[in-house]
């Protein structure tokens, strides 16, 4: 009798019960400028570390530091250094180190919290290849860096100090690697913009396998990744104007914003990042401005 | 005993070969017999008039007799008449066929088009099957509408070009087209190929011998893709080669790029991506690298190889493809938008990408060759300079106070599925984005 009001249950139990959730997010805020009411121009990069959030503003060649309070970015320091050129990914650890990939100069440039410079990531000890072109940069919780040396067709592990532990190469058959990101477990992320797919090492730490099929559907040409702390994934694609999510398993979970000038929408996204309370930042680049995202639940 | 034996076996077998033709012969006959015999049946069952699959047509579709008396006659039209393919009262489709044109050939040709194809044609895979045969009868084999290559070059005006313009000709091209394709499919290669290169290759050219090694520089190339280098349909240059050749690989320097021939590893390039092109083209190189953007392909795995040819093309610059090709392979959707565009953009349609793009590196946002985007579409629009909405890095852009007006304000250069390539569906939703005291 018991299995039969169990089966009956089972059975009358909505068919999206079983399925993945879609991701939602909405509109929060843009911010256009740094403290003193100069405008930002063509920001790339974005990076949330608890309750600070750095932008690399790509087309000034500088960086702004925000605070976050309450979700919202205030003030927005200056930081305009001769070793950082042409910014265009950015990364806070633990310590609150930032770290800052300059494409001009092909460079990871290491930055005390405050933004005065600290060192050039130096790349030694590696197995094979010596040359690295870092294309991008995440940072797992033990503050461990991974690079995205598209050279190398592979992904460079290093502790905390810059020292080389390890690398994994790309996938088979990829077309062209884009981005990279981390997630807490230290699983590591693959965007393939040629082939609208992502790969991940979660299976086997030393090798990419797809995580998803193609995508090409609805997502036309994924630029930049992102894993926010419960391990979804968000991906901006680049040419359509779009995030997309896909869950930890390669689900995909929602295509969400859409090209437009108006605020909310993006055109050219590049880099994320998500805050501890799961606010979703995006750098909209063609849009000159980075913008802001809530969960709705 | 055994010969014994032996012996009546073989009788067997002599008398078994001797009836086996005619055996055929009486079973071809059983199936003429019966064709008519089915013919007799039906005339009688629908009290048809004599021969009123065939004959009966003609009274009207006269022009079909003189047609019929072609030398290759479509089989169904001798053996079961017009209505092997027409219905004779009413049909849902073209030309009272009995079915879809695409189907209806494959109901007697049913192994023309394999689920295992690699490659099809065209026309093959679209049913349109006239595009090559004629129906009813020809003059050519197969009821081929005409012989030879003509028919490919009906089509293939490209590869017409260059077969007769070329100074040097591949023998087996200017013979038939079929020496190396498949008509209708191939299972073994791309692009209709009867094998995989270089296999079909080897048909004709022996990889053994020392006139192959020394024209390849004692190099192991038997197993390489031969059309990397040559031109099958022909070529302007000795030997096959594209005409536009790579100058170490046609002084025949190949050490310069490549491990010695009598090394363990011949086919090994000296080093890995650009570092390798650098060695030459260091200025191109310093030059990139002096920029703040880079095409990131080109720092890739295989660095410049991604988009040019180490050895020969048929293209300028040893690009591997025409740009709107190349540049396709990785921008699909860019390439697709364009297609599905309204208002096509003439740079885009001609696949002249490098008009607005550096392919290598550049200091402007997407990798344009101005820094002004006005200024980059003046190129082609000068109109733009004299008579024009207010545009200029002194407009700003009422959206957004970081923005300027400029072109792609309000166009998109590649297109959109509205007119003029407008981001809106009409003119007054565009304007109306600034001009909101217009807003109804």
């Amino acid at each position: 009798m018991h299995r039969l009001i169990i089966l009956i249950i089972v059975l009358t139990l909505p068919l999206p019960a079983f399925g993945a959730e879609p991701v939602r997010m909405k509109y929060a805020l843009s911010a256009y400028a740094d403290e003193k009411g100069n405008g930002l121009n063509q920001p790339e990069g974005i990076a949330c570390k608890d309750d600070r959030l750095v932008v690399a503003d790509t087309g000034n060649g500088r960086l702004i530091l925000y605070s976050l309070q309450g979700g919202e970015p205030k003030g927005g320091k200056e930081i305009k250094l001769p070793q950082v050129v042409y910014p265009i990914r950015v990364r806070v650890n633990s310590k609150g180190d930032i770290f800052v990939l300059d494409q001009r100069q092909r460079k990871v440039v290491r930055l005390t919290p405050d933004g005065t410079f600290k060192l050039y990531l130096e790349l030694g000890g590696l197995a094979t290849e010596s040359m690295v072109v870092p294309a991008g940069i995440d940072l797992d919780g033990a503050d461990n860096i991974y690079l995205l040396d598209i050279l190398g067709g592979r992904v460079l592990v290093l502790d905390a100090d810059g020292k080389t532990q390890r690398q994994i190469n790309f996938p088979k058959e990829y077309g062209f690697i884009t981005d990279l990101a981390v997630n807490s477990k230290g699983t590591v992320f693959l965007t393939d913009g040629v082939k609208s797919m992502v790969y991940a090492n979660a299976a086997d730490p030393n090798a990419f396998i797809p995580l998803t099929g193609i995508m090409k559907e609805d997502l036309k040409f994924p630029s930049n990744i992102v894993a926010d702390a419960k391990g979804m994934l968000f991906i901006s694609d680049q040419n359509s104007g779009g995030i997309v999510a896909v869950g930890q398993d390669g689900t995909f979970r929602n295509r969400m914003l859409s090209l437009g000038w108006k605020e909310g929408a993006v055109r050219y996204p590049a880099q994320l990042c998500v805050d501890k309370d799961g606010n979703l930042f995006v750098a909209d680049r063609a849009n000159s401005r980075i913008q802001e995202f809530t969960p709705v639940q | 005993m055994r010969l014994r034996a032996s012996a009546i076996i073989l009788v067997l077998s002599a008398i078994c070969l001797c009836l086996a033709p005619q055996a055929d012969a009486a079973k071809a006959q059983k199936a003429t017999k019966a064709t008519k015999a089915t013919r007799v049946d039906k005339e009688t069952q629908f009290r048809l008039k004599p021969g009123a699959q065939q004959k009966v047509c003609l009274t009207c579709h006269a022009d079909f007799e003189n047609k019929l008396k072609k030398p290759f006659v479509h089989t169904p039209v001798t053996k079961t008449g017009c209505t092997a393919c027409h219905s004779p009262h009413a049909s849902n489709y073209p030309k009272q066929l009995n079915a879809n044109a695409s189907a209806l050939c494959l109901t007697c040709h049913k192994g023309i088009l394999p689920d295992d194809a690699r490659s099809t044609h065209k026309a093959a895979l679209e049913g349109k099957c006239v595009q090559c045969h004629d129906p009813h009868s020809a003059d050519n084999k197969f009821n081929l509408l005409t012989a030879g290559n003509e028919l490919c070059f009906g089509c293939h005006k490209d590869k017409a070009d260059t077969i007769s313009k070329v100074k040097f000709k591949h023998n087996p091209v200017t013979k038939a087209c079929l020496n190396c394709h498949s008509p209708h499919a191939s299972t073994k290669a791309a692009a209709l190929l009867k094998n995989e290169v270089p296999a079909l290759c080897k048909d004709c050219h022996q990889t053994d011998k020392s006139i192959f090694m020394n024209k390849h520089m004692n190099y192991p190339v038997a197993n390489s893709r031969c059309t990397l280098c040559h031109n099958a349909h022909g070529s302007d240059k000795a030997g096959l080669i594209y005409n536009t050749a790579h100058p170490p690989f046609a002084n025949k320097t190949c050490n310069l790029c490549h491990e010695s021939s009598s090394s363990p590893n011949p086919l090994a390039v000296k080093k890995k991506g650009f570092d390798l092109c650098r060695g030459c083209h260091n200025n191109v190189v310093n030059e990139m690298f002096a920029r703040n953007r880079l095409h990131l392909p080109v720092v890739g795995k295989e660095g410049c190889l991604n988009c040019h040819s180490p050895h020969a093309s048929s293209q300028r610059g040893l690009l591997k493809d025409t740009q709107i090709q190349l540049c396709g392979k990785c921008h699909t959707d860019t390439i697709q938008r364009q297609e599905r565009s309204i208002t096509k953009h003439e740079p885009v349609k001609k696949g002249m990408c490098t008009t607005c793009h550096s392919p290598h590196a550049s200091d402007n946002e997407l990798l344009f060759t101005n820094k002004s985007t006005i200024e980059l579409c003046g190129q082609c629009h000068d109109w733009q300079k004299h008579s024009t909405h207010p545009v200029g890095a002194k407009v700003i852009d009422k959206r957004n106070k970081n923005l300027t007006v400029q072109c792609l304000s309000c166009h998109r250069s590649h297109g959109t599925e509205y007119q003029h390539m407008l981001p809106a569906a009409t003119v007054t939703e565009l304007c109306t984005q600034c001009h909101k005291e217009y807003t109804r």
